[in-house]
């Protein structure tokens, strides 16, 4: 009964994309700091483990047990999913020592952090995958935007034949904008979210910038994060 | 008392109707048709689609502490304990239930069941774009239970779900885990 179709598990932005994602999507996810990118990861997790998903979640910007905690916010249970292998989480972060079974501690060497996740992802092989990677563009930026490019090109086109829906988020402002245009070209989704400012008031809003063979609605709509059930993405 | 407690336990003995309530034991009960649970669920999909989930999930969670507070001084076997609520849950209508593992130390608990009533209705409800796990308000219910029994809170997670097409419904109940585990 396992479904071909799958969703981000933000119910605002799922009704925006009636045909759903193909699970050998990839999707960039650009946003400024603090806006809610990891939130939104999180609830990506979530939707993959409620729908019998294997999760990989590679934690480049802070320590993964955030996320434990984040996802625990939202009263869910990551140690069950740990246990059986349905979660799995990658310290990307740390430098000198780690406690998690999986850690890479120089992430920025691309040949590495490419072999490292084909070598996870073949481990995985004959399960329905999703990854996560926060942020791929701290990965970026002590590289030349030529070796990181090429190294997404390829990196995507693995991701795409091993079937892998993957989110990668990016935050704004740390590449420059060529290189971000050639990104956002590569990748067949693009959500974008941004701090916008209204009459003097901050809102957020978040918009499907790109669907790529899909039907989805494109217009920007606010959203709102409540610490119990994450992004609200409604538009009145 | 040992395991006389839920193997005796009869839900329909204690049932009795007068002046138009319900109770069952000291408890004021209605009943709601399936029909009905499924306009319920529709209508807060609705009004809060992104919180539908959690809703149902802290309902259940409440109502499972408070059952379990209200059955505490029964038995000082915390496991028999377990058997009865869940028990009582399966006798109540809610589907067909066994305690598969039980562990208080660790602690950890596991759960099996069939023709669990959110599952057997998630079709109806329409309000899930995939098959995914839908037993939230069991989940809730069995977490308040052992988070009764422990005196600290614990969470439920469905790990099998037959409206994802598993076998039965499986369900793990353990503390939240903040840190990963020990190396």
């Amino acid at each position: 009964m396992a479904s071909d179709v799958a969703y981000l598990g933000v119910d605002g932005l799922d009704s925006r994309m009636p045909e759903g994602l193909t699970r050998d999507m990839q999707i960039m996810l650009h946003g400024d700091t603090g806006i809610g990118k990891t939130v939104l990861a999180s609830q990506f997790l979530y939707e993959g483990l409620m729908v019998g998903d294997t999760c990989v979640y590679v934690a480049c910007d802070d320590l993964p047990n955030i996320m434990r905690q984040s996802l625990a916010s939202f009263r869910l249970g990551s140690g069950a999913y740990e246990e059986a292998g349905r979660l799995i989480f990658v310290d990307a972060y740390s430098r000198v020592r780690s406690t998690e079974k999986y850690w890479l501690p120089d992430p920025n060497v691309l040949d590495e952090f490419y072999l490292f996740e084909k070598k996870l992802l073949g481990r995985l092989a004959g399960r329905r995958v999703r990854l996560v990677v926060d942020s791929l563009s701290t990965l970026f930026i002590q590289n030349d935007p030529s070796v990181y490019l090429a190294f997404n090109a390829n990196r995507l086109k693995l991701l795409r034949r091993l079937g892998v829906l993957t989110l990668d988020a990016f935050v704004k402002g740390v590449l420059d904008d060529r290189s971000l245009a050639s990104l956002m070209h590569a990748y067949p989704v693009v959500i974008n979210m941004q701090f916008e400012n209204v009459g003097g008031s901050v809102r957020r809003i978040i918009q499907l910038l790109k669907m790529r063979s899909g039907e989805f609605q494109a217009a920007p709509i606010p959203l709102s994060i409540s610490p119990k059930t994450g992004i609200i993405a409604q538009a009145y | 008392m040992g395991k006389k407690l839920a193997e005796e336990h009869r839900l329909i003995d204690i049932i009795s109707t007068k002046d138009g309530v319900l109770q069952v034991g000291s408890s004021r009960m209605i009943l709601l048709s399936a029909k009905a649970y499924v306009y319920l669920v529709q209508s807060v999909y609705e009004h809060a689609p992104h919180a539908t989930k959690f809703l149902l999930y802290n309902v259940g969670y409440r109502a499972g502490q408070e059952f379990m507070g209200s059955i505490h001084g029964m038995a000082s076997d915390k496991a028999d304990l377990m058997r009865y609520a869940v028990k009582t849950f399966e006798q109540a209508g809610y589907g067909d239930f066994e305690l598969m593992e039980f562990d208080l130390q660790r602690p950890y608990v596991r759960i099996r069941g069939k023709n669990l009533f959110e599952a057997s209705l998630a079709e109806e409800m329409g309000v899930y774009r995939s098959p995914r796990a839908v037993d939230h308000y069991s989940r809730g219910m069995f977490a308040g239970f052992f988070s009764q029994l422990l005196g600290q809170e614990v969470v439920c997670e469905e790990m099998e779900c037959r409206a994802r097409g598993d076998d039965a419904c499986e369900f793990v109940i353990m503390p939240f885990a903040l840190e990963g585990p020990a190396p």
